[in-house]
């Protein structure tokens, strides 16, 4: 067990993408479960705008009906690493990614699979919601569809702007 | 000594220095959870339906009594309190249900 950040530095959030609609790419921060069988749940999800004019968003925690195929490395600006530097290492930790060369993820319109809406102004608003109390948080399990990955992304109606944003899970 | 808050998160939504979200606009676009205004701040305790797993925010102004489960002794949200009820509900917790879904996905094999 141990807690990861996924974080990105500049999220570009695009005019929004609706359920079922492929996500594109360097929109949305996805992920993965590492193995067929491991269990991540969310702690903590940060969102700080960048916009430089006014910008309502409405950014959606979501499963993903079709999960990301080719996912490709991360690189800087963004980063997804152990919390604590002497956290415990998993085998296969689960893939953090932003842009998959193959299949891009689809966020799932089921009304039975949770997805939690977060709704700012990304022209200097902040939004954090911290969930590592609590129980039965979010979370992914395996690695494919619809349980097995999850993606942070914009939903229509979105203004396009920037936002700097992390997502703390703990890998079980 | 365990109280029934201890497991409560925090929501915050920080639009002190910002145009903040207009009712209106959160209106037209089918915007849901809470609609924060310029120059404003939200902030407030936050659980998971033990049940269903979606996000119960703990308004501090709530008068009505929480839903609350015997069995997980834990919070659960409205929806899953008026379901059990109006009876012919079965007791499953949220991660119950994700792993019987995960385990039957297992087993399509």
């Amino acid at each position: 067990m141990g807690t990861s950040v996924f974080e990105t530095g500049a999220l570009t959030t695009g005019a929004g993408t609706a359920d079922n609609v492929s996500l594109t790419t360097l929109n949305f921060m996805a992920i993965q479960g590492g193995t067929a069988t491991q269990a991540s749940f969310v702690e903590e999800v940060y969102m700080g705008g960048q916009a430089t004019a006014s910008a309502p968003t409405i950014m959606l925690l979501g499963r993903d009906s079709t999960v990301g195929v080719g996912m490709v490395a991360l690189v800087t600006p963004n980063s997804f690493g152990l919390t604590n530097p002497s956290g415990a290492v998993v085998t296969a930790i689960p893939v953090a990614f932003v842009t998959a060369s193959g299949t891009q993820p689809i966020r799932s319109n089921s009304v039975t699979l949770a997805k939690k809406n977060f709704t700012f102004n990304s022209f200097g608003g902040i939004v954090k919601a911290s969930y590592q109390n609590t129980q039965d948080r979010f979370g992914i399990i395996g690695s494919t569809a619809s349980l097995g990955e999850l993606s942070l992304s914009a939903f229509t109606g979105t203004t396009t702007s920037s936002i700097g944003a992390h997502i703390i899970i703990e890998v079980m | 000594m365990r109280s029934k808050r201890d497991q409560q998160g925090e929501l915050l939504i920080d639009h002190t220095f910002s145009p903040g979200i207009t009712p209106e606009w959160a209106a037209a676009h089918g915007a849901t959870g809470p609609v924060v205004g310029a120059g404003k701040k939200y902030e407030s305790g936050l659980i998971n339906c033990k049940h269903c797993g979606s996000d119960v925010l703990l308004h501090p102004q709530r008068m009505r009594e929480r839903e609350w489960c015997w069995t997980c002794d834990a919070y659960i949200c409205d929806n899953c309190g008026l379901l059990r009820k109006l009876g012919d509900y079965t007791h499953k917790t949220a991660r119950q249900q994700m792993e019987e879904v995960f385990n039957r996905y297992q087993r399509s094999f």
